[in-house]
């Protein structure tokens, strides 16, 4: 039972560990924090696994997992940061936003110039289409799973998709392919 | 070109990455943590955590309301059932249980029916409160009211339809037969000043058997359809209801019979005299080659042939319930 927990934990590991760091970094700014965040999330996931908890999409229990963490964790800083001073602030999470502010990970990051550049639009983002669009377009989530992660409906969570790239689009002057048409015309 | 961006921007972002390093350090640190295998403790305070978990969880908090209100109103129902005017359930039996069952009954028979039911329910509750000494003016008037509803709802009931002659005669010989149980307890009622035979129930029912009555001679006369057919077979059912009346009096009929009963008995024979004398007028109408007045004697006397035997049951039934609680009574002077 542990071997057959430890491979199906492994696999997960392999394919989701990337997407659940990213997801940290651009959210908490701060490599050290995003690798904190990242391995109690898994190891979250390893418990209920070895306690043989039916998980029915491991893929939506992670990114759910890391985003109450890092909503936890900006709860915490909020005490005592001064940048939650001084940028403003979400009135839900209190979070900076999605951005690689942290030199450190500024530097060792291999992120090209329109990477960032997309980065900071979505940051612009008021805070309801933020995290569905980067969770959408980045990583590929359908509106049901954004909609467990987020604690909306799917319905909701479509409609904020929508919206999103929407006004996306007019910061960036970007579309995607389906919109192709509409904006020659 | 600009969809290439964004697909490019996308692309970037995607390569952001832990090193090799980093991933192995978080699998390692997090296979080899170790698992708790402990069950939580139960708390003590069960009531309450069950509190708190209907209070947090929505859905059970809804469901927790919704099944409480379901089973509180479904006892009251079951409570307002056997009640009476003055109890604290009637309101809702009359008002609410009642309207709602005749609401969710769609044919007009079994309307036609359930009101009748229920104006026999009505002079039963008359007569129950009667032999407890509890039939003031107010609760007359209250089941005068509702037993003119119970009429006007089975007038609208059995309109246009052509085949329910049964139900009317059964609807109307309840009333006039529980009305006539109802002034024979009224002259017996010592309480009574002015001894009275009538009280207001009993008026408004015979005014409701004759209403109906009415109702059925003014559907014969604009009935075409010749009669000749279903007086025969009528006639073989009244008679059969007659003597059927005729058994149970004679399973009363004893040299032993009080005085009450001994009314009550008297009474039903007169009864049956004029079904029987009904009967005779409508065998003379059909000779004479009247068919539809034959018809309407007919019904007259199925309707007091059948007063009669409701007459016999409900009369005897209270005669014996008032001997019981006579005999309680005199066992609990006894005790004392």
């Amino acid at each position: 039972m542990e071997t057959e927990n430890t491979s199906k934990f492994e696999k997960i590991y392999s394919v989701e560990s990337d997407a659940i760091f990213r997801f940290c970094l651009v959210r908490v700014s701060n490599r050290e924090q995003a690798l904190d965040i990242t391995q109690e999330t898994f190891l979250r996931l390893w418990q209920s696994l070895s306690l043989g908890k039916n998980i029915l999409n491991e893929r939506a229990f992670l990114f759910t997992v890391s985003h109450r963490l890092i909503i936890d964790w900006y709860r915490k800083k909020k005490s005592v940061s001064l940048e939650g001073i001084l940028h403003k602030e979400s009135e839900e999470e209190g979070e900076i936003g999605y951005d690689v502010a942290d030199e450190k990970t500024r530097d060792s990051l291999e992120s090209g110039p329109e990477g960032r550049y997309l980065l900071s639009k979505i940051n612009e983002l008021t805070e309801t289409y933020r995290h569905p669009i980067y969770l959408h377009f980045v990583e590929g989530l359908s509106p049901k799973e954004i909609g467990d992660i987020l604690e909306i409906s799917a319905n909701a969570a479509s409609v904020r998709v929508n919206r999103g790239i929407l006004e996306l689009r007019k910061k960036t002057g970007y579309y995607n392919g389906e919109n192709k048409e509409n904006n020659q015309n | 070109m600009k969809d290439e961006k964004l697909k490019i921007g996308i692309k970037e972002i995607k390569e952001i990455k832990m090193t090799a390093l980093e991933k192995e350090r978080i699998l390692k640190s997090v296979i080899h943590s170790p698992v708790s295998y402990e069950q939580p403790i139960k708390s003590p305070w069960t009531i309450f955590s069950l509190f708190s978990v209907i209070h947090k969880n929505r859905l059970v908090y809804y469901g927790f309301v919704f099944s409480l209100a379901v089973v509180l109103g479904g006892g009251a129902v079951f409570a307002s059932g056997n009640s009476l005017p003055g109890n604290v359930f009637y309101p809702l039996k009359v008002s609410i249980v009642e309207p709602i069952h005749s609401a969710f009954t769609f044919s007009p028979k079994k309307k036609a029916q359930y009101e009748s039911n229920l104006a026999t329910k009505r002079m039963i509750e008359a007569e129950t409160l009667k032999s407890q000494g509890k039939l003031d003016k107010a609760k007359e008037e209250r089941l005068s009211l509702l037993l003119e509803d119970h009429t006007k709802a089975f007038n609208k009931a059995i309109e246009g339809n052509d085949d329910d002659d049964d139900a009317i005669t059964n609807f109307q010989a309840g009333l006039n037969a529980h009305a006539r149980v109802l002034e024979l307890m009224n002259e017996r009622d010592d309480k009574s000043e002015k001894q009275e035979k009538n009280n207001k129930v009993s008026d408004t029912a015979r005014a409701g058997a004759d209403k109906i009555k009415d109702t059925l001679k003014e559907r014969e006369d604009n009935n075409k359809e010749k009669n000749e057919d279903k007086n025969e077979e009528r006639k073989k059912h009244v008679r059969e209801i007659i003597d059927g009346t005729v058994r149970e009096l004679d399973n009363h009929t004893s040299v032993d019979v009080s005085p009450d009963r001994q009314t009550i008995i008297d009474n039903t024979h007169k009864t049956l005299e004029e079904a029987n004398r009904y009967l005779k007028e409508a065998d003379e109408e059909d000779e004479k080659g009247d068919a539809k007045e034959a018809y309407f004697r007919l019904l007259d006397s199925e309707s007091s042939a059948k007063e009669a035997g409701i007459f016999l049951k409900s009369g005897l039934k209270f005669k014996d319930r008032e001997k019981e609680e006579e005999k309680r009574n005199e066992d609990q002077e006894e005790k004392d």
